[in-house]
């Protein structure tokens, strides 16, 4: 395939502060969203197996590190807290809350659980761009939600986000291929991460996150992918017309016949005078 | 009795050519006549998460749960290239086409290629694989060419919902599909989205031109789409390998 070269661009927006209010709603918002959660807390940090509830009831059950789990929920207003395994907000203080995060009917959101730059636990919510694509496209999102300094994300070997911090994010559509993608310190060739293989499929998001701890040496990528997104291309032409001889023919025959109409009218004009 | 004056017949003869082309043009593509017969799989085009959902015991929820869950992945597992073997070879016995399958993309208007050698069929690089068990495969064809006469898919529009059509892979592994659908449609109206979507079953579409050909364009102004279903296979459907 043709592969151009990708930009160097900047940061597309930085992780939504809490609440998710302005969010951008699709044309089809109904009055469900779709939320995703990601355990990015790396193993040993306090919070190995956890629960998450929101508004009181039990979202997601047994998570553990380097899962990730979508919901559908009602769009709302939510108290999102995280217990210990078998903790519930009824005999327990939460490991982690979020209060009153807005969720529009038909957002697509990821709520991240990680580390802070400092290596503190914290939630971050994300806005997932899923607007459609053009034929032969693929969009990339890098989060970095790592207890690391800022970073380049590279495709290739070519800077496409320079100086990401913990907790944003970047987003950039290329041709849909494989390419090679690898995490650096900023401003230096001092790789943390990679370099791995990232497919990007045609339609697909697929949003990479860096996450773990610089210190504890346990930085890692983690994915989540939204597919089908593509508008498909423009239209199919599969014809050129050598079994379709008639209507050239035709225009031939009927031209033939208006011109011998008209001479032949001059000519019986001419000869009654 | 008198002669008929010469130019008296040529008008005539001017006047029944000018009826005859005129009837030429007002029939011309009668013989792409298509109906459209059977129907596709109905498929929802809505953004979907993640492939590798593991297993996942969701009985867990209470009833009364406001929330639903999609699925749980593994985010560590980053997204592989797809390792399907791609479609190589098609035959169709009904209409008896038996030819090579080239891969093809997009041209500069974003609309799909299609091979220059109208005998040849091409699929889409950006649509499923054969035995992927999932997804729409697209594979097009020329209905004819501008100087080379009818094309591969010449007699697409005479498929009836239960011909058969079998793609081979690059791996010599078979996959059978069942016409369900042929439809027809013009080309502002072509469900493109639809069409062309990576979800729902693993289905075959074959796309060529149909309707009348417009000589100011140089283009056919419909699309005709048959539609098939897998029905059998030496390749582990669902499985890639």
């Amino acid at each position: 395939m043709i592969r151009p070269t990708l930009g160097r661009v900047g940061i597309a927006a930085a992780a939504l502060a809490l609440p998710l209010g302005l969010a951008a709603v699709p044309a089809q918002a109904a009055d469900m969203a779709t939320v995703s959660v990601l355990h990015a807390i790396p193993e040993g940090a306090g919070a190995d197996v956890v629960d998450v509830f929101a508004n009181g009831d039990l979202l997601i059950d047994n998570f553990t590190p380097g899962t990730l789990e979508t919901v559908e929920v009602p769009a709302g207003t939510y108290d999102l807290a995280v217990f210990g395994d078998g903790q519930t907000p009824d005999d327990a203080e939460p490991v982690l809350a979020a209060e009153a995060v807005e969720v529009p009917g038909g957002v697509n959101a990821t709520v991240t659980a990680n580390l802070d730059a400092d290596g503190a636990p914290a939630l971050n919510v994300f806005v997932n761009d899923i607007s459609a694509m053009a034929a032969g496209e693929s969009r990339l999102i890098v989060r970095h939600i790592a207890a690391a300094p800022a970073v380049d994300v590279l495709a290739d070997g070519t800077v496409i986000f320079a100086d990401v911090t913990n907790p944003n994010e970047g987003a950039v559509v290329v041709p849909a291929g494989d390419y090679e993608a690898s995490v650096n310190l900023a401003g230096t060739d001092t790789t943390v991460l990679g370099p791995a293989p990232l497919m990007l499929d045609e339609g697909t998001v697929t949003i990479a996150y860096a996450w773990g701890s610089a210190e504890e040496e346990n930085l890692a990528l983690a994915t989540q992918v939204i597919t089908d997104l593509s508008t498909g291309p423009e239209g199919v032409p599969a014809g050129g017309g050598s079994t379709e001889q008639l209507p050239l023919m035709a225009f031939g025959i009927a031209a033939l016949g208006a011109l011998a109409i008209a001479g032949a009218g001059a000519r019986l004009a001419a000869t009654r005078r | 009795m008198t002669r008929p004056r010469p130019a008296l017949l040529v008008l005539g003869a001017g006047a029944l050519a000018l009826g005859l082309g005129t009837v030429g043009i007002a029939t011309a593509g009668s013989g792409m006549h298509v109906e459209s017969v059977g129907a596709r799989p109905a498929v929802t085009v809505v953004a979907t998460s993640p492939t590798t959902i593991e297993e996942y015991d969701v009985a867990r929820e209470t009833p009364t749960s406001p929330y639903r869950s999609l699925a749980r992945v593994d985010a560590t597992q980053l997204p592989r290239p797809d390792r399907t073997p791609r479609p190589v070879g098609i035959a169709i016995p009904a209409i008896d086409v038996r030819t090579d399958v080239d891969i093809v993309g997009l041209d500069e208007r974003d609309r799909v290629q299609v091979p220059e050698d109208v005998a040849r069929t091409g699929w889409y690089r950006f649509s499923a694989k054969p035995g992927s068990g999932s997804g729409s495969i697209v594979i097009v064809g020329h209905v004819d060419g501008i100087d080379q006469g009818a094309g591969a898919f010449y007699d697409l529009r005479a498929l009836r919902p239960g011909d058969t059509v079998t793609l081979t892979r690059a791996d010599d592994r078979t996959v059978t599909y069942e016409v369900v659908a042929r439809e027809i449609f013009a080309k502002s109206k072509v469900p493109l989205r639809e069409l062309f979507s990576r979800s729902g079953p693993e289905r075959l579409t074959l796309i060529t031109c149909g309707g009348a050909f417009d000589p100011a364009s140089l283009e056919y102004t419909d699309n005709i789409v048959v539609t098939a279903l897998p029905v059998d296979s030496d390749a582990e459907i669902g499985k890639t390998q």
